[in-house]
């Protein structure tokens, strides 16, 4: 029963994906649509699988260092701020209105500046997708925290627990459906964050060598390296969801 | 001095609201011996759940003293105290992303009660309560009266001498609140716990305790105690003799005169 459910859950977007990719396809053959317009799936997949090694590996490792890198500083970090912000409520009340500025806010105007401060390697860009993730995280997750049924404090006032043990206890479990929310989509300002970083100012990562590809008409590779982006996007939103799932085994 | 386990004298509490101060209870005066069951039933909004929340330590009286054994507290109850009571609420109150051990735990783990001594305690009740297969269980996988039966060991795994019950039944129905009222009194019998039981369920509050104090509101206060004058162990049985439908409607009167009294 759940096997079954799974591999629909699998067979139905892939089912749309291959309905999706066939019918771009004949639709670019039929109406002659340039390949500097659109390029066909087809010569996108060919040109791409023939290019990967040398022109796009490492840049795709690049990116996903800085991806991953930011990701996993800036995840705890929007975590920890949140758990501050919830049990002092004269910093959430100061500093909750910044909160929802910095998630509006696009990092990636920051990185010129940054650079001169950090130079021209990868930090900047990590810098970038830390920042770009510590608030959306922090959002959700102090929603979360402070979205508690008040019965269940009373159980802990009732046996005198201090405030960490309710922290602990209660707070932090009761909140991790939507912690988790702001891991989810931490995940996805990671990767547009460090992909607009590489467009801002790098010369490697594959936000570079799409605008670097672009110039040279090589929409294939562009296209591909479009494509690859968002397909670490949604691996990490993916296996966020499977964590998720493992940790939350209470809620079915 | 009084040989009371719990008192309460001139208790007041008055809550901050949003249309001002208001008095849930005042002038609250009451002890209850060692060993006792005591029952206060009133109308909804009579500051029930108050005045057992302040004894709990959950919420601190305005005004008045609690007395703990012999021990006065003005502000609040400590947590050396609290140690000793155990409360128990009207929805199960479990934690959902605790298995039933788990649950059973936090009072150890609060209390910092390590060893064998502790677990045994666990288990024992779980046997009680004929739950113990269910340990391993999420709280989600049981029904509403295994829940509260949870519940009800939760507040006993720490070994407490006072039990404060707030409408503990009052979200099952009837069959299944009259069948844990028997274990109730059970377990009570065996472990001579003493307990102070909140319902508004007359015919309950006659079935379990040795006192129903009555409470009335606006603002909230005790104004009668009807002491129960029937034999131990009591029996679901006994809700049909005489004796018992005349505390039923003595009560019920009581609590009728007052609903009137609103009207007016
Ligand atoms: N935290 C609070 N803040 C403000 N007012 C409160 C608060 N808690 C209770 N009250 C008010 O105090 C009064 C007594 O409430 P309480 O919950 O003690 O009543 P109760 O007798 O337990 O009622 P019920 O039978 O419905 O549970 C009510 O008028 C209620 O509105
Ligand atoms: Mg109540």
């Amino acid at each position: 029963m759940k096997a079954r459910r799974s591999t629909k859950n699998v067979l139905a977007p892939l089912i749309v994906l291959v309905v999706l990719l066939i019918g771009l396809e004949l639709i670019i053959k039929a109406f002659n649509i340039s390949r500097q317009v659109l390029p066909a799936p087809s010569a996108i997949l060919s040109v791409c699988a023939k290019e990967f090694k040398v022109n796009i590996w490492s840049h795709l490792i690049v990116t996903l260092k800085v991806i991953i890198t930011g990701f996993i500083v800036g995840v705890p970090i929007g975590i920890f701020c949140a758990a501050l912000l919830s049990q002092f409520k004269i910093l959430e009340k100061a500093f909750s209105p910044y909160v929802i500025m910095l998630v509006t806010t696009p990092f990636i105007i920051l990185v010129p500046i940054f650079m001169l401060w950090l130079g021209f390697g990868l930090n900047v860009r990590i810098l970038a997708v830390i920042l770009q993730t510590i608030p959306i995280v922090m959002l959700n997750s102090l929603s979360g925290f402070n979205n508690v049924e008040k019965v269940k404090l009373d159980l802990m006032n009732s046996l005198g627990a201090t405030k960490v043990q309710t922290f602990i206890k209660v707070i932090f479990p009761n909140a991790l459906p939507q912690v988790f929310t702001g891991i989810k989509l931490g995940g996805i300002f990671s990767t547009i964050a460090a992909v607009s970083a590489e467009f801002a100012g790098a010369q490697t990562g594959l936000g570079n060598r799409i605008m670097y590809f672009s110039s040279f008409i090589e929409t294939e590779l562009a296209f591909g390296c479009i494509l690859i982006i968002a397909l670490i996007g949604i691996t990490l939103f993916n296996l966020t969801s499977m964590v998720e799932r493992k940790i939350i085994i209470w809620k079915k | 001095m009084s040989n009371f386990k719990i008192e309460l004298e001139n208790i007041e509490k008055t809550y901050l609201t949003k249309n001002g101060p208001l008095i849930a209870v005042t002038d609250v005066n009451f002890g209850v011996e060692e060993n006792d069951f005591v029952t206060l039933v009133g109308p909804s909004g009579c500051g029930k759940s108050t005045i057992i929340r302040m004894l709990g330590g959950i919420i601190t009286p305005t005004k008045g003293k609690i007395i703990y054994s012999g021990k006065e507290y003005t502000n609040g109850i400590p947590r050396e105290e609290q140690r000793n009571l155990g409360f128990i609420f009207q929805s199960h109150n479990l934690l959902p992303w605790f298995t039933i051990r788990k649950n059973l735990e936090l009072p150890l783990n609060i209390f910092n009660l390590t060893g064998e001594k502790w677990q045994k305690s666990i288990e024992s009740l779980l046997q009680m309560v004929n739950l113990s297969e269910h340990a391993e269980s999420y709280p989600t996988e049981l029904s509403g009266g295994m829940q509260q039966r949870v519940g009800v060991i939760r507040a006993m795994v720490h070994n407490p001498e006072i039990l404060l019950m707030d409408e503990p039944f009052g979200e099952l129905d009837a069959i299944n609140r009259e069948q844990l009222d028997i274990e109730l009194l059970s377990i009570w019998e065996k472990t001579k716990k003493t307990i102070i039981f909140i319902t508004h369920n007359v015919s309950e509050a006659i079935l379990l305790s040795s006192r129903v104090l009555v409470m009335s509101t606006n603002p909230g206060r005790i104004i009668e105690e009807v002491k129960i004058d029937l034999p131990r162990p009591r029996s679901l049985e006994m809700m049909n003799e005489e004796r018992f439908l005349d505390y039923e409607e003595q009560i019920t009167n009581l609590i009728g005169e007052l609903n009137l009294e609103m009207v007016e």
